[in-house]
Order: structure tokens, then sequence, then C-alpha cells
């Protein structure tokens, strides 16, 4: 998915508007002139700036500079599913974590991406497995991070070394 | 200063120090013989297990692991022709056609002796040179630390990419992040959207996680192809004919150790810049004399060019807080979760703690012989590893790192948000350390603009009143016309074709 100059430039120029509008309505400062506003304007005016140089940019090169430019990737089904599974990974693991747990959840997670990514999917569970039980042990157990139980609250002390 | 040197190195061989620096080796070498890991990558992944460290084997680990990938992206060069990291770009062309010549011992031996020499020439620019600016940046205002940091900002922009236009988007998009959540001086909130993860900002591993790691991820998912092996059997003695080679071209790695000192030590221009322009120069140099080694020599130019590069990004990183490139941007982010302000007042108060980073330096380059030296024999049966399988387990690895800086999910959506963020700025040809480096250095422009104009009160004119300031603010503002007037240049020397068609 490649944008061209020209609408690149407006989605900048829009932000940056939008965040110049934004620092307007923050609290001034009754005896200081460089509010908390102050440094998002400016950020929002250079990004304003450059935004409109870049549609300007655009707008020069004219007919040449399209307007949008399907990558190779959009044009094969294959990657545009491998793309939606790798966030949809991510998705599906900040909703499913607290209530599956983490073992259950991570463990599925890449048995799938693994599975479909590899081609092979039988071989991917064993694999999942592993990696499963290694992040969990580096992470839970060995830094101490309170990695989700969820659904394996009740026997977490015996799947625990601590 | 005897004293000094032998607390450093007191630290620096504490066993947990050396262990982390093994492991990260390891790590790093794995990493950078991966192609689409990179080491910006191995060194972000590192992040979330620095939290548990103390500080020098916290940074000895990200020297380690970033030294050890640059080299090791060398070797899927050497056998895939494909860079394991952007750094081994410049020369895999090169040294890929030493593998089809049937001498992949030479070409991979080349690699990590002139990786090693680098790493340990901008070790020894840095240990040398890094003390002596610290005493000289001691003088430092805020003024001069204003202009400091524009400067270091507005060159990482320009020199990220072919378009400084686009650089300089994604700086202040960087800079935009990172006024998200708590005002340090006026403590209001901005940009929260009423919601409370956002009060203490977008934090800065889910980022870094994000923008380095999952967003190579998403790229794989999006364009990946199956590697085929170049050449079979085991590889030979590394040794051969190697150090009489470099001994011939010594001229080309000191060109290579030099260039990548002196383009590594700018704000900005990292590893991958130092080897293009170390090979390019090479190159051009071996076609006017020519040479029957002479593509050899401009490859360990290159190979040592992008390992002295890393190191000297810590001169500016240590002395001003300043990052040379992304690596640094992120050691730097480690330094302030630590409590640690990189500056002058470090090399002041805590020499032992500079010193044992620089020397740190040492160990990882002498580390990368042997340990590279194991990464060139296992070398055909690491890159059998599927990046398939790979793949997704580091993915797995992201969202925990993620999660465990903060322990909340919300961290989580942070970095797939960035991800995507960083994965689509890259298709359309936005550079993304541009973005690290504002985010990074964002609140020291701001502390150091708003602290400044309320010595000054709130005159701009201060600014320049310092000769030190003065100089700076003058040489920043070329380097914001700079383009303006390359582009002029270029408008009026373009007629004459036109009118002589």
């Amino acid at each position: 998915m490649r944008l061209g100059d020209l609408p690149l430039g407006l989605l900048v120029l829009a932000l940056g508007v939008a965040v110049w509008l934004g620092a307007q309505q923050f609290p001034t400062m009754a005896y200081f002139r460089y509010g908390p506003g102050f440094f998002p304007g400016l950020i929002g005016i250079l990004l304003a700036a450059c935004g409109l140089v870049l549609v300007l940019q655009g707008l020069v090169a004219g007919g040449r500079a399209r307007w949008f430019e399907a990558a190779p990737w959009t044009r094969t089904p294959r990657h545009l599913v491998d793309l939606a599974l790798v966030a949809g990974a991510v998705v599906a693991y900040a909703l499913l974590a607290d209530r599956l747990g983490f073992l259950p959840t991570a463990f599925l997670l890449l048995w799938i991406l693994i599975g479909r990514l590899w081609g092979r999917p039988w071989a991917a569970a064993p694999i999942a497995a592993l990696a499963t039980l290694l992040v969990h042990q580096a992470f839970a157990e060995l830094l101490l991070v309170p990695l989700p139980w969820g659904l394996l609250e009740p026997v977490s002390g015996s799947l625990s070394w601590r | 200063m005897s004293e000094v040197i032998a607390g450093a190195l007191a630290i620096l061989v504490a066993p947990q120090t050396l262990a982390a620096v093994l492991a990260s080796g390891l790590f790093g070498l794995f990493v950078g013989a991966v192609p689409g890991l990179t080491a910006t990558m191995a060194t972000a992944l590192l992040v979330p297990l620095t939290f548990y460290m103390e500080p020098v084997p916290a940074i000895a680990a990200m020297i380690t692991a970033s030294a050890m990938a640059i080299f090791a992206g060398d070797i899927p060069s050497a056998l895939l022709r494909m860079p394991g990291t952007p750094a081994s770009a410049a020369y895999t062309d090169a040294l890929h056609r030493l593998t089809r010549a049937g001498r992949v011992e030479l070409g991979l031996g080349i690699c990590l002796f002139a990786s090693a020499v680098g790493g340990l020439f901008g070790a020894l620019v840095l240990t040398l040179a890094a003390p002596a600016l610290a005493e000289f940046a001691l003088g430092f205002s805020t003024f001069e630390y204003f202009w400091l940091a524009c400067l270091g900002l507005s060159c990482a922009a320009f020199v990220a990419g072919p378009r400084p236009l686009k650089g300089a988007i994604a700086l202040l998009l960087g800079l935009l992040f990172s006024t998200v959540g708590l005002d340090p001086v006026t403590g209001v909130t901005r940009f929260t959207f009423g919601h409370v993860d956002l009060v203490g900002g977008l934090g800065l591993v889910p980022v870094l996680i994000g923008m380095f790691a999952l967003a190579e991820i998403l790229r794989f998912a999006a364009t990946a192809e199956r590697l085929r092996l170049e050449g079979r059997g085991p590889i030979g003695n590394v040794f051969a004919g190697v150090l009489p080679l470099l001994w011939r071209q010594r001229l080309a790695v000191a060109r290579g150790n030099l260039l990548g000192v002196g383009i590594g030590a700018l704000p900005g221009a990292g590893a991958d810049i130092a080897a293009w322009i170390s090979f390019a120069l090479a190159r051009r140099r071996a076609a006017r004399r020519p040479d029957a080694d002479g593509e050899a020599g401009a490859i360990a130019g290159g190979s040592a060019a992008n390992n002295a590069s890393l190191a000297a990004a810590y001169v500016p990183a240590t002395v001003f807080g300043i990052p040379g490139d992304s690596i640094t941007a992120i050691v730097i982010g480690v330094l302030f979760m630590k409590g640690l302000t990189p500056g002058p007042a470090v090399f002041l108060h805590q020499p032992e703690l500079v010193y044992a980073v620089f020397f740190s330096f040492f160990l990882a380059n002498l580390l990368l012989i042997p340990l590279g030296l194991l990464a060139i024999r296992l070398a055909r049966r690491l890159l059998a590893l599927p990046r398939e399988v790979l793949m997704p387990i580091i993915l797995l690895f992201c969202i925990v790192g993620a999660f465990a800086m903060t322990n909340t999910m919300f961290s989580v959506w942070v970095m797939l948000v960035m991800g995507v963020l960083g994965w689509l700025m890259e298709e359309n040809g936005i550079p993304v350390a541009p973005l690290v480096l504002g985010l990074v250095l964002g609140p020291m422009v701001q502390e150091n603009f708003l602290t400044s104009m309320m010595k000054s009160d709130g005159s701009f004119l201060a600014f320049f009143e310092r000769p030190l300031a003065g100089a700076l603010g003058v040489l920043t503002i070329a380097v914001w016309l700079a383009p303006l007037g390359i582009a002029l240049a270029r408008r009026l020397r373009r007629p004459k074709p036109a009118l002589e068609a």
C-alpha cells in the first residue's frame, strides 16, 4: 500500500492541523508564555508545513504521481491472509489472554501461525508447545512477570516452581 | 585514573556481567544471522530483559548483541545473497560472488576479522575521545543542550533516507508521541483523550518493540519467499590466507575504520550508511588500480566500517546524551529508565560506569572471534531453521516483552499500533529511525527549551548570546536550510540542458 505524495501530504497536513487545534485547548499559564500547549502547537505547525510541501510536490509532479499504488502483496491472497493473521494474533492475545490464560492462548496462536506460515500444521504443534513453555519459564518464572493464568488459575500452583 | 580503570574492570568481570555478555552475544549472532531480523531488533528485544539487570550488564548486553548481530549479518550475505541486517547490504553481492567462486571461507574470514578490527578501533576512539569531549561539554548550559538536541534530530531526519522531508515528518511524529501524557514542566496531561493508561505516556519499550520488531514481522508476512542456500558441504578453515590478505589490504581496512568512526559519530547516520560509503569508495579505488583481491579489500573495508561505526555512535550518546543511531537511541532510553541521564556529569561522578561501558566494547569485539567462528561453523544449520517458525515465536516474545514493562495489556495494544504504523511508514518510504530519536529526545528538547526560556525571561535572543550556543544555533539553522539550498541550486542548474534540447 503506497500512497502518492498528494494523499500522504494531505494526511500529514490534516494531522498537523488537528494537533495544533488540540494544543490550543491546553490551559495557559498566568506568568509564562510557553505553557503546555506551546510545544505540541509548534509540532502541529511544522507537521502541517511538511504536509503542505508534500502536497505541493505531489501537485508539481502532476499526472505521473498516482494517488495510490498497490504493493505486490495486495495482489497475492496468501500474503494478505498472513498479514491479517500476524496482526490478528496480537489482537487475539490482548483480548483473550486474561480470560484463557497465557499458556493456552500463546500455544493456540503459535500453533495457528506456525502451522499456516510453515505449511505443516502437525509438526507445528510440538514446536508451539515447546516455545510457549520456554517463554513462560523465562518471563513468568525467571523474571517474575505476572503472565495471566486465566482458566488455569486453580491449578497454577502445580504448574509453577515458585 | 588507574583506580577508575580497575573499578571499571571489576564491574565488567563480575559473573553477572560476563554471563549477560556471553548470552547476549549468542543471541545477537543468532538474530543477526537470520535475514529479516536486524541488529536494532536484537537490541529492542533485549530491552524488557535489561529491565531486570544492573545498568552496566544491561548496557554491555545490548552492546555485545548489536556488535555480534552486525557481523552475523554477513553470514547469510555470503550463503544466501541476502543481508542478515541492513548494515551488510552494501557488500552482499560482492561477498556472494566470492562464495560462488568457491571461496566462502575466505569471504567469511575477511568479514569476521575485519569486523573485530573495526569494532576494536571504534572502541579505542570512543575510549580516548569521549572523556576529552565530556570535559569540554561540562561548560554547556541548557542553551547548548537545546541546540545540540535540535542538531542531532535534524541530522537524523536528513540522513535517514533519500527524502529529507519524509525524515522530518517521522521526526515530528516522534516528538509528538513524546508529548503524550503528563507534561513534566507544568503537570498538565496532554493528548490522553481521557484514557488513564496514557497519562504515563506511550512508554518507550512498546513503541521500540512495535517499530523495530513487530514491523519487521509484518513485512516478513507481506513479502515472505522461501530462501535457498548457496553451495553445499561444511565450511572449512576460515583462517587460511585471511590474515595475509587483510595485511595486503590494510589500507582499505584502515579507511573503513576511519570512515566508520566518522560516520558513526554523526547523529542519525549509522552502520548501514558507513558500510555503503566505505564499500563504494573502496570499489572505486580498486577499479582505478586493478588488484587481484581489491574486491576482497572492499568487503573488508565495509565490514570494518559498520562495526567501527557501532562504537563511535556512543561518542555523542555518552557525552551529550544524543544518540548517533537507532541502537544508541534504545540504549539511552534504557539509561533514562534506570534513572541515569547520559551526559558529561556521568563522566565526572561515575567514571567507572562509563569506562565499564567502553571496555565492554573491547570485550564484545574480542569475543566476536571465537563466537563468530562458532556461528560460521553452525551457519548452514542456523540458516536451515525455517523463518516461518521463528517469526511467530519472535511475535510471542514481542507481546510478552511489551507486557512485561507495565504488566498491562495496554502496552500490547500500543505495540500493535506502533508496529502497524512502523510497517506502513516504511512501506511509504518514511524512515522509522528519526521517529524513535524524536521520541527519546523529545523530553530533552522541551525541558531545555523551557528552562532556557525561564532563565532568559522569555527572550529568544538568549539562544544566540553565549558564543558556543550561538555557533551551534547557526549550525542547526544551516542544516535546516541546506535542503532548500540544494533544491534551489538544482533548479538554477536545470534550465541549461533544457535550452540545449
